[in-house]
């Protein structure tokens, strides 16, 4: 269950009927522990189904000794996914630790998207309230980022890949791949052709073209 | 010199191995070194290269984070070196992908920005030749193709021009307190502020402004009460600094209106003005501005507050004579035309970014604020007495039994009159107009049968000389004429000297009466008739001579002040409860 706590009315109303058309799986909702309650008895009582929790950063607290951070801390802790938007926000970001904060107006505007996919895969990507339909786009350059600092930084574009490394580059490689769902098979079968005094710059190139089909297929 | 900007997810460092391997001077952390602020930016020095990677953070690649931060960077040296730099990109793919993904792929026309990848031996070896642009308006057309976008922070020109608006208006009156609040530390102001349109904030002291200093301290000095409506907390700080210590109370409603539904809001408003009872409402257009953005004219909920503030021109509703001004960034004409048929009172306009053509105009339109409130202070203040006292006069007359043409006129006359001030500016002619209105409740209460309630058995005579005479009941002559005949005072009989002016309904000669015989007083003067029948001729006939004969002045406030003191005299003849009937002495 996808749980969000807004505040404000207006945008409620303004978004109530996508929640109603998935009532199943979300629901505007409030955090109306009392000041004698204790945090965890009140979250497993109330939200002990939560997938994830999507908070106005400005939320008002009935209880004054609660604040969001507390909040978003026990629920990353227990493995629920955690997202603040505001209207004040403006680029949306998801750090290393799993806080995802998102503009408010953008997170409404792909919230659709986002339980469709929630009911289909029954996974929560968060990606998906900051990009929309470009999620995956937004992991194909994250990989190609991560691929790139990993080997095309500090190597000389033009020398060789040492081929004792090169077993390794390319499993490495796949691995990353996989970790982000994308399909390596066809830069595979391109490599193993030139497996041999395969320079960075054309291992790069390689990469680049396959990576480049893989947008053309989102 | 050469600077590379890392990130924390790489291992570059500022230390030697690192700056020889890149082949630059100095390597900054983005997050460490250089922040948001971009304040630690060295001066500007001819060969200054930026190597900027296109991503800062992995997990936000799609933003590219950093080139905006390179486009910030350029802007920076726009706005305060006025001469160009050299800014290398450095991307993890090709040149192509990166400008189908960036949303700025117009960056790199610009004069003295490069991409290449981003790797250690390409940055080394990279010698780029001299940025020769000398003038920030070389820069012009480049940035003016770059099509940057409106924050998604804001969701509409209405929450920029509130943030620009505040930053001027702070800066320029050195509320430095309230500033601190305001964050334009975002690329759209950074482009805002190399293309000219905003200025890095200066505090200036109103000292140095000596008319619009004494503009503001006039506005102080009244005594007024002025109630903001407005969903920025910033606004209330801005306008509570402008009214500290000042004769005016100043208070502020809307910081938490954002949550609130419209019907709440309005009940909210409701109350504090029942509570506060402001002379003057400064109400903001777009209160709830994630809702409004989107809505038709009458759904906004400035439309909606407004209407209920000020009521329909038949059922005016408790704020009139109120002043209801808005404020608001709109500037369509056709919002304003139909603000105004919903009878607002006035407008107050927030300065905007694209209109900014230097500090005068921040001057001029802080002056124009500022003269709209006192303005606005100076009608409240009479309005609202006129208002207060027509209601009054308005409910004596329903709840007696005054006849229905007598009611029904004064309410004619009532509905005229505010509908004259409503839309028009208190000048003198509006004025007179306003106490010829006024004066003519006079004929219609002379007609009303019964109005002086003397005995059957008497009759009023005046006697000679002036009318000064007539005052004293004491002194007045009184006779028995035949039975019946002295029940309307259109059938008083007069003395051979007064008849011209008597014989048959003559409103002084009536008016008189009443005031010696229905209220009790032994001077007309008391009342100030004689004046209030003075300048009534005054208006309609020309005639100075009696004004000047009595020491009056026809002006704006002495016409406010005998509109007044009509309205009392009006009042204490038609409420029952202040009659003080004077039985006339036989002679």
């Amino acid at each position: 269950m996808i749980y969000i706590f807004e505040d404000r009315d207006s945008r409620k109303a303004q978004n109530q009927d996508v929640v109603k058309e998935h009532s199943d799986v979300i629901c505007f909702a409030k955090f109306d522990i009392d000041t004698d309650q204790d945090l965890n008895d009140f979250i497993v009582e109330n939200f002990c189904d939560a997938d994830c929790l999507i908070f106005h950063k400005s939320y008002t607290f009935k209880d004054k000794n609660v604040n969001l951070s507390q909040i978003q801390s026990y629920m990353l802790r227990s493995g629920v996914k955690f997202c603040v938007y505001s209207g004040g926000i403006e680029h949306g970001s998801i750090s290393q630790d799993g806080i995802t904060l998102v503009n408010a107006n953008v997170m409404y505007e792909n919230l659709a998207h986002f339980i469709n996919y929630y009911k289909d895969s029954n996974e929560v990507i968060l990606e998906i309230l900051l990009w929309g339909e470009r999620y995956r786009l937004s992991q194909l350059i994250s990989m190609q980022y991560e691929l790139f600092n990993q080997y095309f930084m500090s190597n000389d574009l033009e020398a060789i890949i040492p081929s004792e490394d090169l077993d390794e580059i390319l499993d490495d490689t796949f691995s990353k791949f996989e970790e982000y769902e994308f399909d390596a098979s066809p830069i595979l079968d391109k490599l193993k052709d030139r497996m041999y005094s395969l320079t960075w710059n054309e291992f790069f190139n390689m990469l680049s073209t396959g990576i480049h089909k893989i947008e053309l297929t989102l | 010199m050469r600077i590379l900007i890392s990130t924390r997810e790489s291992n570059i460092r500022d230390n030697s191995t690192d700056r020889n391997a890149w082949g630059v001077d100095s390597i900054r952390v983005w997050g460490t070194d250089i922040t948001d602020s971009l304040d630690a930016l060295p001066v500007y020095e001819p060969g200054l290269t930026f190597f900027v990677p296109t991503v800062l953070e992995r997990d936000n690649a799609l933003l590219y984070d950093g080139a905006l931060l390179a486009l910030r960077i350029l802007f920076r040296y726009i706005c305060n070196f006025r001469k160009g730099i050299n800014i290398v990109l450095l991307g993890t793919e090709h040149l192509e992908s990166f400008l189908c993904h960036f949303i700025y792929p117009n960056t790199i026309k610009i004069p003295g920005i490069y991409y290449c990848l981003n790797n250690q031996k390409i940055v080394s070896s990279t010698i780029l030749p001299l940025n020769k642009i000398s003038e920030r308006y070389q820069y012009a057309p480049y940035l003016s193709q770059l099509g940057i976008k409106l924050p998604s922070s804001f969701k509409s020109t209405h929450s920029l021009t509130n943030d620009w608006c505040l930053y001027k208006w702070n800066s320029f009156m050195g509320f430095s307190k309230a500033f601190d609040d305001i964050n334009l530390n975002s690329l759209y102001f950074d482009y805002l502020k190399a293309i000219e349109k905003i200025k890095d904030v200066k505090y200036r002291k109103l000292e140095n402004n000596k008319e619009l200093k004494n503009e503001i301290l006039t506005l102080r000095e009244m005594t007024s009460r002025i109630l903001l409506i407005d969903d920025n907390v910033r606004w209330h700080k801005f306008f509570r600094e402008i009214f500290s210590k000042s004769n005016v109370e100043f208070d502020s409603i809307g910081e938490n209106f954002k949550k609130l539904d419209i019907d709440v809001i309005k009940y909210e408003i409701a109350e504090r003005i029942d509570t506060f009872n402001p002379d003057v409402i400064l109400l903001d257009f777009r209160l709830i501005e994630d809702r409004d953005a989107d809505c038709r004219f009458d759904y906004i909920s400035g439309t909606q507050i407004l209407s209920m503030l000020k009521g329909t021109f038949y059922n005016p509703g408790k704020s009139y004579g109120r002043q209801v001004l808005i404020f608001s960034a709109t500037s369509r004409i056709e919002n304003i035309l139909r603000l105004k048929a919903l009878n607002a009172d006035g407008f107050i306009l927030k300065e905007k970014a694209s209109f900014y053509s230097g500090k005068d105009d921040t001057k001029a339109i802080i002056s124009n604020m500022v003269k709209t409130l006192s303005e606005s202070i100076v009608r409240a203040g009479f309005l609202k007495k006129l208002n207060a006292k027509f209601d009054n006069i308005l409910c004596i007359t329903d709840s007696y039994n005054y006849p229905i043409d007598f009611v029904e006129s004064i309410k004619h006359t009532v509905d005229s009159i505010r509908l004259t001030s409503q839309n028009n500016k208190l000048n003198e002619s509006v004025l007179q107009l306003i106490y010829l209105d006024i004066f003519k409740i006079f004929e219609s209460i002379k007609n009303i049968s019964g109005i002086i309630l003397f005995p059957n058995d008497f009759a009023l005579s005046v006697k000679a000389s002036t009318f000064l005479q007539i005052c004293s009941h004491g002194k007045s002559s009184i006779y028995q004429k035949s039975p019946d005949d002295w029940n309307c005072i259109h059938k008083f009989s007069l003395s051979p000297i007064h008849h011209k002016y008597c014989k048959e309904k003559n409103l002084n000669f009536a008016i008189c009466a009443i005031i010696l015989f229905r209220l009790g007083y032994t001077q007309i003067d008391d009342t100030h008739w004689n004046d209030i029948r003075i300048i009534r001729n005054t208006i309609a006939h020309g005639d100075n001579g009696q004004l000047a004969k009595r020491n009056l002045i026809l002006n704006i406030d002495s016409l406010k002040s005998y509109i007044l003191i009509m309205l009392d005299l009006i009042d204490m003849i038609l409420d029952p409860t202040k009659i003080n009937e004077i039985k006339p002495i036989l002679s």
